[in-house]
């Protein structure tokens, strides 16, 4: 097939965030698209040089229709995106001009790893990079974004003067927008064609990602009690609180993941019950502890 | 054909055509320029944005069907996207009307 079509087209499925196999599909059907137009102008009478430049012509210009297939495919995701980096940029440097007024001294390490992190996000809502895993990037970036805005939250509150209120309230809401973004970016993004169980892969993705917001704030609250009443250092203790809990909960939420993809959803629920278990047994043996 | 207007009832015109027969995307364009008189100007790439969102809300779904001249992706209407073209088609019935009563009712 003819390779303007290709290049044209490929640069039309770099401008959308789709799974693989969805930008496999896509690529297929556009070219296919494009290849009859072609022939429909070459049996017009039109010489290949004309009819190449009127089918291009016919289906518009690329970066247009690329955008618009990935609003179509991602509503509102670059909208969503770029409202959490721009309210995170203006918070870190909220933050870090009242820390310097009202204390004359401030926070350029959180400054840093704020901008850096709401700095990538921007990047990423700009332009799509298609080379990249677009939805394990995505959720990393906010999964480390939901961290370092946590830390935010405690500086915002902390400032010294009236400002801290309509800080906290600004860093609260984003870290709502951020678990929102992380929710939708994993349930609703992405619906893989091949899965029959779509209905239960969501639901499981719902659980799971809960389940491991619970697991991870309720490890780091742990691992803060534990260095700050423990009195004890960061010894290999502290890595196991933090690192056990979370390490179960990956392995359990990939396994699951998996049983779906092979509709196996009875194993899939009963793996899923397990970390559920496992808590209820701990929280038991606790409490037989403390009578 | 104004190009706002046109954009406002794609979803119409898709699904009162996929209703019909399950359709694949050369075909719809094929279609509609020839109904419209060759007056239809929308840029074909649009045709596959709005194709992919109507399959996003589930009005829509598609499958690959082999055919003498090669592969195609049919697009097919779903119960839902049934129920709203109806609903669609309701409102732009109403809407006709109200434009046909507003251009002759004022004496």
């Amino acid at each position: 097939m003819n390779a303007t079509f290709h290049r044209y087209v490929k640069k039309i499925i770099h401008q959308t965030d789709a799974p693989p196999d969805e930008k496999e599909d896509l690529y297929e059907e556009l070219l296919i698209h494009l290849q009859l137009t072609f022939e429909q102008y070459i049996k017009e009478g039109y010489s290949e040089q004309e009819a190449e430049r009127k089918a291009l012509e016919n289906f518009g210009n690329e970066e247009n229709i690329g955008s618009q297939i990935q609003q179509a495919m991602f509503p509102y995701r670059k909208e969503m995106l770029l409202t959490l980096a721009f309210a995170s940029l203006l918070l870190s440097f909220s933050v870090y001009v009242s820390q310097l007024i009202v204390e004359r001294d401030a926070l350029i390490t959180w400054l840093l790893f704020s901008v850096g992190v709401s700095s990538c996000l921007l990047v990423f809502a700009i332009q799509p990079i298609s080379f990249l895993n677009r939805r394990l990037w995505i959720n990393c970036l906010l999964l480390i974004h939901l961290f370092i805005y946590l830390l935010g939250v405690g500086f915002a509150s902390s400032v010294d003067s009236f400002v801290a209120v309509p800080l906290s309230i600004l860093s609260w809401a984003i870290l709502l927008l951020t678990i929102v973004l992380v929710y939708r970016t994993t349930i609703f993004d992405y619906q893989p064609h091949k899965l029959k169980l779509k209905k239960q892969v969501k639901i499981f993705h719902a659980l799971n990602i809960t389940w491991g917001l619970v697991i991870v704030s309720s490890s780091l609250f742990f691992l803060w009690a534990f260095l700050a009443f423990g009195g004890g250092d960061f010894t290999m203790l502290a890595l196991l609180i933090l690192s056990v809990p979370i390490t179960l909960w990956i392995v359990t939420y990939s396994i699951q993941m998996m049983l779906l993809r092979k509709e196996r959803k009875k194993t899939a629920y009963f793996v899923g019950a397990i970390p559920f278990a496992l808590v209820l047994i701990y929280l038991i043996w606790f409490a037989w502890g403390v009578i | 054909m104004d190009k706002e207007m046109m954009k406002g009832s794609i979803d119409l015109l898709l699904m009162s055509l996929i209703v019909q027969r399950d359709l694949y995307g050369y075909e719809i364009i094929q279609i509609l320029k020839q109904l419209s008189d060759e007056t239809y100007e929308m840029s074909e790439g649009t045709l596959y944005a709005a194709l992919k969102r109507l399959e996003k809300k589930e009005w829509l779904t598609s499958y690959w069907h082999a055919t003498e001249s090669g592969r195609r992706k049919y697009y097919h209407i779903t119960d839902t996207g049934k129920k709203e073209l109806n609903r669609k088609r309701d409102n732009w019935n109403w809407m006709d009307s109200l434009v046909r009563k507003s251009s002759e009712g004022l004496i």
